[in-house]
């Protein structure tokens, strides 16, 4: 398929991952150090300085299972061998939560990843034995299973899908993004430079994107959140308990590894751009549905629309388009819906077209891709047939088919996507959060839409969605509800009915349509995601119910994981509305920061305080020595003394 | 007593209310100067006093009563609260032992900035909560005794012996300066005329005392 043509494209045989996502998901046969012959077992995963605690495993007979997963950004070059063991070593550590004192220890395994992934590729589940410490006997100490999963989350590729991506489906990273900071801006700092042909639109959102800042930044984790919800949502919460790893190749991280490795490849060949595009497209579509609504969807949008347009006559593109709806329905659609919504008023869902539109103008590379681009299209197709079959390749493509759906379903859409968006205001905070975020985001896309060059796609578009209405109308559906949540989204933003009308104008209106699209599809997922407003909470969430119970019990555990499921528990615990809420998202670390800042503070204060009263107690002395009189009550009932 | 007007008296008194925060001597300065009482007091910062002219006899005595935070730390008003003092009520919270078991410390510190012949009363406060007492009447009596205090059970909330608390230290301050006077006569008018608020207790003719307000 597209993707392993990709795969071949790329700057060598070997692709070298971004991102390695790792997930513990059992163990066996540890020692016991609690009571009972159990133990409070948890695992603390670390990639070079960078390590995650799954939440503890409370009682386990030697067997926890923790389903618990992590992200790590790995160093870059990691295949060509450049990189220093430490930094692309997974230390898996099981330690026993104790009680009182030091955790103790139950073993320890180390991955080396640049083997792993030079011999196992992509992705590898397997048992690990656990070992002493170094320097000490070796005893049995059981083994621990763990699923190894290479991502590549490139912009260029796309560093900002990638980003995006990585952000989503790692609910780690994300919080390691929102501990830091850094990510969101850099990762769109990183693709804009890193895209060339693309970067003129890219570098447009992103820019307007790292202008946001921290809010955009936020907006963005959302965004991805969202896609990585979706996507991850049902990829772990099915994946994980069954052995899914075929599906989650599948499933947007996979084809966002992928697909942004074509893409890579793609932009490595001129021709490639279109290449390019498709295959963002097909990431975004499977994974970055939300991110790619930013910079990639528009991009995709475009290259699937070019794509389309090449080949709208024929039935194997219609089928490609489907497929590629699938994976791309949702951008595809979404520029639908937005279109129509724009019409209707529904500014946020605009703004999303705004903004795919300016892409996919700003991408007249995807343009030109889409020439190009049939050949990846067929590749697409591939993508998309093999995704359709997988349920989370079914949401992705049913935004895109309620696009195709045309535009009564688009134009419904977009009054659904107001709709859904007014609700979604009124209701949940996080919502609200999101759609700011959106609104923000859109904002700016909006501006960039207001450049040209949406037409072109948009026709294919059109082509391609009536071809596609009658089948995916049922993906429309589903679509439309996660539309309409991203129309609310949009709605948040508002003013983007211009930049719709525009594209549409434009003709891009198709490829605005899918980049709108699945944005809408993307908002709907990230405002669940949004609300647990810290991406950690999210991601270990999904990864396994049982942790954040144990967690929640085992408040004691000082890793980010287990702070991360009491954050939710607290969250749980906690209405928006009660101050404690926004506590309550905060992690141990977090916590403890807080509250030796607020002691720091109280001493300060208290020191002034004292300054204070010293300052009035001279004063008192010199009143009291030289004009007492004004230190006497004043005598209300006074010189009356009323006796008893 | 009888009460009279801030021109019309022979003496003025300076009692200080000792004693820890929370006690009540607010309450128990309110009540006595103004018959008031706030249920919801905050601690007092600062330094202030009241003044209420009480007949003792055919002398007008005006008490001059000043109050302060009970607190703990040495404050730079310490000195200028304490001079001129001529009596004063170290009032405990009797539903509070902790309040009592540091009488002593307000004692020393009370000897320490003023003069030796100040009249002192132990008053524990707050007997309306009989229900919640933590300090035995006899116990703090004994321990009045033996530290050459005056005691007494009061109530600001009820006003309970809160005029008699101010009167007897007033007239046991009066008789001090009276029997002074007598042994001392005409010598006295010099200390009265130094400060303004604090009055001497010893001496003191009884229309000289006016040179100090």
């Amino acid at each position: 398929m597209s993707l392993a043509a990709s795969a071949g494209r790329g700057p060598g045989a070997v692709w070298s991952p971004t991102h390695v996502q790792v997930t513990v998901l059992q163990a066996r046969g540890l020692r016991a150090k609690g009571p009972g012959g159990t133990s409070d077992a948890y695992a603390v995963i670390q990639v070079g300085k960078e390590k995650y605690a799954t939440s503890v495993s409370e009682r386990s007979l030697g067997a926890p299972v923790w389903r618990e997963e992590a992200t790590f950004e790995l160093p870059p070059l990691l295949s060509s061998g450049a990189v220093p063991a430490a930094a692309a070593t997974l230390q898996l550590t099981v330690l026993h939560r104790a009680l009182l004192g030091l955790d103790k220890f139950l073993g320890r395994a180390e991955v080396d990843l640049r083997e792993l992934h030079r011999d196992q590729g992509r992705r590898k589940t397997q048992w690990y034995i656990l070992k002493s410490k170094p320097g000490k006997k070796d005893k049995e100490r059981g083994e621990i299973e763990v699923d190894i999963q290479f991502m590549r989350n490139n912009m260029t590729a796309s560093m900002f899908d990638l980003s995006v991506k990585d952000k989503s489906r790692n609910p780690f990273g994300k919080l390691k993004d929102k501990i830091k900071g850094k990510n969101k801006d850099s990762v769109s700092e990183t693709t804009s430079a890193i895209v060339p042909s693309m970067s003129p639109s890219v570098d447009s959102d992103d820019e307007s994107f790292s202008k946001d800042k921290k809010k955009k930044s936020k907006i963005k984790t959302l965004f991805s959140k969202s896609n990585l919800q979706k996507t991850p949502l049902s990829q772990s919460m099915s994946v994980l308990p069954t052995s899914k790893p075929d599906k989650v190749l599948l499933r947007p991280g996979d084809f966002q590894s992928q697909w942004e490795d074509d893409d890579n490849e793609d932009e490595s060949s001129s021709s490639a751009s279109d290449i390019m595009s498709h295959k963002k497209t097909a990431s975004a579509d499977s994974k970055q549905l939300s991110q790619i609504n930013f910079s990639l969807p528009k991009k995709e949008g475009l290259s699937f629309l070019g794509g389309l347009r090449s080949k709208n006559d024929t039935l194997s593109r219609s089928n490609v388009c489907i497929n590629g709806n699938h994976v791309y329905l949702e951008q595809p659609e979404a520029k639908n819906e937005t279109k129509e919504s724009s019409p209707s008023s529904s500014p946020s869902p605009q703004g999303f077209r705004k903004k795919h539109l300016f892409s996919s103008t700003e991408n007249l590379a995807a343009r030109s891709w889409k020439e190009p681009g049939e050949g990846d299209s067929l590749s697409y197709d591939k993508w998309l047939s093999d995704v359709p079959t997988k349920e989370s390749m079914k949401s992705m493509t049913l935004p895109s088919y309620r696009p195709q759906s045309s535009g009564d379903n688009r134009e419904n859409m977009a009054s659904a996507n107001l709709e859904v968006t007014k609700e979604t205001k009124d209701g949940k905070k996080q919502e609200s959060k999101k759609s700011s975020l959106f609104s923000l985001v859109t904002g700016k896309k909006d501006v960039a839409k207001g450049s040209e060059g949406e037409s072109p796609p948009s026709i294919p578009w059109k082509e391609k969605e009536g071809k596609l209405k009658e089948a995916q109308l049922r993906e429309e559906d589903l679509m439309r509800r996660s539309e309409k949540d991203a129309a609310a989204d949009a709605s948040g933003q508002g003013n983007s009915l211009n930049p719709f009308e525009d594209v549409q104008i434009s003709e891009p209106e198709a490829r605005p349509e899918s980049k709108s699209e699945p944005k809408l599809p993307i908002p709907s997922a990230r405002a669940p995601q949004t609300k647990a407003v810290k991406p950690r909470l999210h991601p270990v969430k999904p990864m396994n119910t049982t942790a954040t119970k144990i967690a929640n019990s085992s408040l004691g555990t000082a890793t980010i994981i287990s702070e991360n499921l009491i954050n939710e528990a607290m969250m749980k615990k906690y209405n928006p509305s009660d101050p404690a809420f926004a506590y309550a998202q905060l992690t141990h670390d977090e916590l403890i920061q807080l509250v030796l800042k607020q002691k720091e503070t109280i001493s300060k204060k208290e020191f002034q305080v004292r300054e204070l009263e010293d300052y009035i107690d001279n004063l008192l002395v010199r009143v009291m020595e030289e004009t007492p009189n004004i230190l006497r009550i004043p005598a209300q009932v006074g010189k009356k003394a009323g006796k008893m | 007593m009888g009460n009279g007007t801030e021109e019309d008296y022979n003496f003025v008194f300076k009692v200080v209310l000792i004693g820890e925060s929370g006690v009540g001597k607010t309450n128990l300065l309110s009540r006595f100067t103004r018959n008031e009482f706030n249920h919801d007091s905050r601690t007092t910062i600062g330094v202030e006093f009241s003044t209420r002219t009480v007949m003792l006899g055919t002398a007008a005595v005006k008490a001059q009563i000043w109050d302060t935070a009970g607190l703990e730390r040495y404050r730079a008003i310490t000195s200028a609260y304490y001079r001129g003092a001529v009596g004063a009520l170290l009032v405990f919270d009797l539903t509070k032992h902790q309040t009592y078991a540091v009488v002593e410390r307000w004692l020393k510190e009370l000897y320490d900035h003023a003069e030796a012949t100040i009249v002192v009363m132990l008053v524990g406060n707050k007997s309306d909560l009989s229900q919640a007492r933590e300090v035995p009447t006899d116990e703090a009596r004994m321990f009045a005794e033996n530290n050459g205090l005056l005691f007494l059970e009061t109530s600001a909330l009820d006003s309970t012996n809160v005029e008699l608390a101010f009167e007897t230290v007033l007239k046991e301050i009066f008789a001090k300066v009276s029997k002074q006077r007598q042994n001392s006569t005409r010598t006295n008018a010099i200390t009265l005329g130094s400060a303004q608020a604090g009055q001497e207790p010893g001496p003191g003719q009884k229309r000289a005392c006016c040179i100090s307000l």
